[in-house]
């Protein structure tokens, strides 16, 4: 089936509605109807804002990149895209043409 | 100069895959975690490399959310396991999942690999 993987890129403190960016777009793109996404922390990073962070031992300020990523139908990419762009939430995303399924099915 | 090997391998080959699979921590495949089995399943394929990493929140299928936390014991997070292949290598990996039938999901997209 062809879809579309669809990747999100935020500060693990960014805030969105006084929630955690990452853990708010994950709800809202539960809300839509996605059946499933996943957060990942990187351990260095550096961003729009030219600042390169790097993880120490006990990092309790939230300061790493983020990346939010969903497997999706092209429709529901829109629809998730389109969503965010009523809710004026400015997130870097990178979107790539894919072939999903399940194995064995 | 370039070796005939270098060469092929700087050449762009767009016929090249990623493949993502995604499973949670605690499922498995016979008596070993799942996400471990495909791994070693590929190595016995003969296939060059997979990664799998941890997510710190997600959620899948069941519809609940797992959330990584500071010192966490539960571990039942999301795992996503990657491989970078040729693409007789990617169709050569998913025709024998079908056989093995662990029902993952997974996606494919095109990409280029080389080496530096």
């Amino acid at each position: 089936m062809n879809g579309t993987f669809l990747r999100f890129y935020m500060h693990e403190n960014a805030k969105h509605h006084h929630q955690l960016l990452y853990a708010w777009l994950l709800q809202h793109a539960k809300e839509l109807g996605v059946h499933g996404g996943s957060a990942f922390r990187a351990i260095e990073g550096f961003g729009r804002h030219g600042v390169l962070h790097v993880q120490h031992f006990f990092e309790l300020l939230g300061e790493m990149t983020v990346e939010v990523e969903f497997v999706l139908t092209n429709e529901m990419a829109d629809r998730l895209l389109e969503s965010l762009r009523q809710e004026q939430v400015s997130i870097v995303y990178a979107r790539t043409p894919v072939e999903f399924g399940v194995t064995g099915e | 100069m370039m070796a005939i090997g270098d060469s092929a391998l700087a050449a762009k080959r767009p016929g090249d895959r990623s493949i993502f699979f995604y499973m949670n921590e605690t499922d498995h495949h016979g008596h070993a975690h799942l996400y471990r089995w495909l791994l070693d399943h590929a190595r016995q394929l003969g296939l060059p490399g997979g990664t799998a990493r941890r997510s710190m929140r997600g959620f899948g299928r069941s519809g609940h959310f797992h959330d990584m936390h500071l010192v966490d014991t539960s571990l039942s997070l999301g795992v996503q396991v990657q491989f970078q292949l040729r693409e007789i290598q990617a169709s050569q990996l998913l025709a024998s999942l079908e056989q093995e039938h662990p029902g993952i999901v997974y996606f494919v997209t095109r990409t280029e690999l080389g080496v530096t």
